[in-house]
């Protein structure tokens, strides 16, 4: 019987006073814990939405905030969709949007090197209601990434550990509300496609992969798994190419989509200082569009920008040959999974898991991007428990200290709404030359060991379901 | 097993939900927003230039160029077209007594066009210009920068003797009498910062 009791009876509105039905059977007796679980994850991301940002985030408000005043869009490395849906945000909020910072958003004041305008923007009045606003999305989306790990991981034990480790990760918490990246929508999407496809719900996994890549173009290096194994489980050449075609759709609609909105929307005319080099130069001189010191197509830009971030090879010959290591790796492990034998949702799983390990062993990758992964490690932490709960504990803290990399910018600047001073403080790596620590030396030793320990991870878990069904029957 | 909720249960059931869910986080975000004390940036002045009195005329070789001073712009005016390469400018007096904590360079700027691009040059005593400008704008509205000097290398130990405030053609060659304007030069420092 359901919890709130006389349904027949009851007024119409009392459906909505029974959260439990967002809850699968599994563990619905288990409801008072899971609700006291949701109330404190809630309590925690509200305590941290207004006092933490980084300038990545003020960077997001600033073009949503342009976008909904001057109907113009900044053009960035990140596709335009999250944008939309921050302006709508700010649109509806208006009348309590903080006023010093929306004059500062449209006023034509620029600063060089342009970091100086979104850390400035951190210490503005009002920067607590801002950084709520920009959140309101994120927070949405996180708390229903938590309650789909309970219907994606069947199992009660291990569904209520998921929602758990979901709720209080410190890279869930770190990368939407201290850092305050909008990741979080297209990592939404990415569970919501692997909950349709357990449920042999191909649309709707194709569909929710579409709105991943709307959101966040690195879906797409998830959408070839998907296409192999729907291919397996069809026969018929007419069928298959059908199946393909559905697949196709899914990954271009998307992507048309960004490039439309690009091309469509009247574009921000961001001044690039071309007395700056490399990163530091985005935006247009003349009638040209800059992106990261390069003449070029934003969206490209940024795809160009992962494969640039992959370690690679180089020979000693004057020719110069490159072997980027990720590609490598990646196609070695789409290659492996072509030839698995019996593929099936866990296992697509337990790819994606090897997938995004070999990025982060293999790439430079942006705090935010981290965030990408952590269902798929959550879910196999909570299910296979102490040995993986190691490897994965030790990932997360070889993280924090491979960010250091990112120094103010990852840890003091995102300080600075709750503290205005830390605008000036410098970042730990600083501290650390300052008084000299070879800060390098020990990040690199960091990042060596976070890298041994994804791919210790991804050997074990290649080793569970390549070797035993692998091996071709005799 | 529990008994069944009433309306009233309902009720009470729903305005905690509210409670919890909306007014609580509501009244903390207000209460935050209320209590941290946060300022507007700002700036603290060290050092202005508002009349431009013994800025000289420079430019590149094969142009010219003339200035002119008006209720405190500058106006850069080429005296002969200027193609891609060149540049016409003004150069400031020397600077020496200027305080290196002034570490931000503030000026407006007015250009007429895309293929004009502003340009500011500093210089140090030793070594050739060091750029810090060059930006081309949308539209012909003041625009004003701010250009933190401490990241193109300047401080106590390299402090600035000149500035040059200009522009230079892009794309195509910027014909007689084309101007941009400077206004409120200044060198100051962000309010609140560590001396």
């Amino acid at each position: 019987m359901n919890e709130v009791g006389g349904k027949e009876s009851g007024p119409w509105w009392a459906r909505y006073t029974d959260w439990t039905r967002f809850l699968p059977e599994t563990v619905k007796d288990q409801s008072r814990r899971i609700g006291k679980l949701l109330l404190l994850g809630f309590a925690l991301r509200v305590v941290l939405l207004p006092i933490f940002g980084s300038t990545d985030a003020t960077t997001t408000a600033w073009i949503g905030t342009v976008l909904m005043a001057k109907g113009q869009l900044i053009l960035s490395n990140d596709p335009p969709p999250i944008f939309y849906l921050h302006a709508l945000i700010f649109e509806v909020f208006r009348p309590i949007y903080p006023a010093a910072i929306f004059n500062r958003f449209v006023s034509p004041v620029a600063f060089t090197p342009g970091v100086l305008f979104p850390r400035s923007i951190l210490s503005e009045p009002g920067i607590g209601i801002l950084l709520t606003l920009v959140k309101l999305p994120y927070l949405a989306f996180d708390l229903a990434s938590a309650v789909l790990l309970l219907w994606l991981v069947r199992e009660p034990k291990p569904a209520v550990r998921a929602l758990k480790m979901w709720l209080f990760n410190p890279i869930v918490l770190y990368v939407t509300y201290f850092f305050g990246q909008f990741d979080i929508v297209a990592v939404f999407f990415v569970i919501l496609a692997f909950y349709f496809n357990q449920h042999g719900r191909r649309h709707g996994a194709l569909l929710s992969l579409s709105a991943a890549i709307l959101f966040k173009d690195f879906a797409i290096v998830l959408v070839p798994f998907f296409l192999v194994l729907y291919l397996e489980q069809k026969r018929g050449l007419f069928v298959r190419s059908k199946e393909f075609l559905k697949v196709a759709l899914a990954t271009t609609v998307p992507l048309a989509a960004q490039f439309l909105l690009a091309v469509l929307q009247t574009p921000f005319y961001e001044s690039a200082n071309y007395a700056l080099t490399g990163d530091l130069m985005n935006g247009f001189f003349g009638h040209t569009l800059y992106n990261r010191g390069v003449p070029g197509v934003p969206l490209i830009q940024g795809f160009l920008t992962f494969i640039g971030y992959s370690v690679k090879l180089t020979s000693f010959s004057p020719i110069p040959d490159v072997i980027y290591l990720f590609p490598l790796a990646y196609l070695m492990l789409f290659v492996a999974w072509i030839l698995l034998r019996r593929k099936d949702a866990g296992k697509l799983w337990n790819a994606t898991t090897i997938l995004f390990l070999l990025i982060y062993a293999f790439n430079l990758f942006h705090p935010q991007w981290f965030l990408w992964a952590q269902p798929f490690f959550i879910v196999l932490v909570a299910r296979q428990g102490k040995p993986v709960s190691a490897l994965y504990s030790g990932i997360v803290a070889f993280f924090f200290a491979y960010i250091l990399y990112f120094d103010a910018i990852a840890y003091t600047f995102p300080l600075t709404p709750l503290i205005p001073a830390a605008e000036f403080w410098p970042g730990p790596a600083s501290v650390m030359r300052s008084v000299g620590l070879p800060s390098d030396l020990i990040v690199n030793l960091a990042r060596t060991a976070f890298s041994g320990l994804c791919l210790a991870w991804a050997l074990r878990l290649f080793r569970a379901e390549w070797l035993p069904s692998g091996i071709p029957d005799q | 097993m529990r008994p069944p909720s009433g309306t009233m249960d309902l009720r009470l059931r729903l305005g905690v939900m509210i409670l919890l869910v909306v007014i609580f986080p509501v009244a903390y975000v207000a209460a935050i927003n209320a209590l941290l004390p946060h300022e507007s940036l700002a700036f603290q002045v060290g050092w202005t230039d508002q009349n431009f009195s013994g800025w000289t005329a420079n430019a590149s070789q094969g142009t010219s160029a003339r200035l002119s001073v008006s209720n405190g712009t500058l106006s850069v005016i080429s005296a002969g077209t200027v193609t891609a390469q060149q540049f016409v400018a003004a150069d400031s007096p020397n600077l020496t007594l200027i305080d290196s904590r002034y570490h931000f360079l503030i000026v407006s700027i007015r250009a007429p066009a895309y293929n004009v691009a502003a340009r500011i040059a500093l210089w140090t005593g030793s070594g050739g210009p060091i750029l810090v400008l060059v930006k081309t704008y949308a539209d012909t509205g003041w625009h004003t920068e701010v250009i933190e000097l401490r990241f193109f290398g300047l401080s106590i130990t390299t402090p600035l003797r000149t500035i040059e405030l200009g522009w230079l053609s892009v794309e195509t060659p910027a014909p007689v009498a084309t101007s941009v304007d400077f206004q409120g030069l200044s060198l100051a420092r962000e309010v609140g910062e560590p001396s």
